[in-house]
């Protein structure tokens, strides 16, 4: 019994964690596995018509503080979060060239979003997706 | 000659899953489980939450059960109805009905140290059970019974243990999490928003800590099972678990996987430090 039982609790994670079942009756151990994967960290800069950049605090910029800034502009989620703030800068700064170097974190890692290559203020080009940068689906739901 | 060194480890594997010893650890896992079951579960089943029948219930076999299981009155039954009871939370509300939000892996914990505390003999000690023991005892003028019983069930709870931190362990041996940028993705997720303020020294120190997690992890795997690691590794364990507990949102995940390090610590050391905290209830087993 003891083996059978140990055996059980030692090897059937593997389900789920080696050969990527998925089932609500079995236990992965990947804890805390797929939290943060999606955040993007982002600096804004407006660029001047010589090609100089001057770096923005997009709270201040918002007219917001920090500690009270609503959770969409205090952390950016997907391509999708970066762009909004961007949006709701571009309408308070007005006609500007705004620029942003950003890191979206996936599983793998770090990966560059944005390196400051476009006017966010402008329509962007059609971009590859980057790959990971939602959750892989392993929580149960 | 391979043949007999394999019959004679398999013998004491087995002479060492049925060897018996003290009942006081898993008795002090019995009464540290009832808590954390009343704390992870405890708002949740109060009866003004139950919907129909089946769930009235199952709240009013989870409040009986457990507290009998946390005073030690009829224990092995209350343990066995307590652990029937958060089982089919577990699997049958949680897993079948949809209720997701009961099967995160701090409920599956509790679920399974309170069904592996059900197969041990967890009343003979700190309980009701005990000191009606004694009373009949000192009736018949018999002596009284021995604190002692079979190991099995937290040899199985050591089982538990090492397979999470094993398993734990080989999801993050992945170049994502060992450079250390998982663990700044969480500081970011919990703490720091999009401000995160990612740089060389937050990543060296990212990586440092990643792969000191992921070594411990694999170290506590195995070192659970070696009682000569245990005085340098638990002590590391208790404080991984705390700063978890301290950092991240865990429930009751921390503090049930140190209480279960009850079951992997030598009984008769148990019983020497509990002797040392109430010496006169030690009194009173002699």
């Amino acid at each position: 019994m003891f083996v059978a039982v140990a055996a059980g609790l030692l090897l059937i994670p593997a389900y789920r964690q080696l050969f990527g079942g998925r089932s609500r009756f079995v236990r992965d151990w990947e804890l805390f596995n797929e939290v943060g994967v999606g955040l993007v960290v982002a600096e804004f800069s407006v660029r001047d018509g010589q090609g100089r950049e001057a770096p923005i605090d997009r709270y201040a910029a918002l007219g917001r503080e920090r500690a009270t800034a609503p959770r969409w502009l205090r952390t950016m989620t997907g391509e999708a979060g970066l762009m909004r703030v961007a949006g709701e800068l571009c309408a308070r700064l007005g006609s500007v060239d705004l620029r942003a170097r950003a890191r979206i974190a996936t599983m793998r890692g770090w990966v560059l979003l944005h390196a400051g290559e476009h006017d966010l203020c402008r329509p962007l080009p059609p971009r590859p997706q980057i790959p990971g940068t939602r959750p892989r689906g392993h929580e149960d739901r | 000659m391979a043949t007999k060194t394999g019959e004679s480890a398999w013998a004491r594997l087995v002479a060492w899953a049925a060897a018996e010893g003290s009942t006081v650890p898993m008795a002090l896992v019995r009464i540290g489980l009832a808590l954390l079951l009343w704390a992870r579960w405890g708002e949740d089943m109060v009866l003004v939450h139950a919907d129909g029948p089946a769930m009235v219930a199952l709240s009013l076999g989870f409040f009986t059960a457990t507290a009998l299981m946390f005073v030690g009155l009829w224990t092995r039954a209350a343990t066995a109805t307590a652990a029937i009871v958060v089982a089919t939370m577990y699997f049958g509300v949680g897993a079948a009905g949809g209720r997701t939000a009961w099967i995160h892996h701090h409920h599956f914990l509790l679920m399974s140290a309170t069904v592996l505390c059900a197969l041990t003999p967890c009343g003979r000690s700190l309980s009701i059970d005990r000191g009606r023991a004694l009373a009949r005892a000192s009736r018949l003028g018999a002596p009284a019974p021995d604190e002692r019983g079979p190991l099995l069930g937290l040899r199985l709870m050591t089982a538990q243990l090492s397979a999470i931190y094993l398993w734990s362990a080989i999801d993050k041996c992945e170049p994502g999490f060992l450079s250390g940028a998982r663990l700044e993705q969480l500081a970011g997720f919990y703490y720091f928003g999009s401000d995160l303020p990612l740089g060389t020294a937050m990543t060296i120190a990212s990586a440092i800590a990643a792969s000191s997690i992921v070594a411990l992890e694999f170290a506590l795997a195995i070192g659970v099972w070696r009682p000569r690691w245990h005085r340098v590794l638990l002590p590391l364990g208790v404080l991984l678990h705390a700063a978890l507990y301290v950092l991240l949102p865990v429930h009751t995940f921390s503090a049930t996987m140190v209480l279960l390090y009850l079951a992997v610590i030598d009984p008769p050391a148990v019983e020497r430090a509990v002797a040392r905290v109430a010496p006169r209830a030690d009194a009173a087993r002699g």
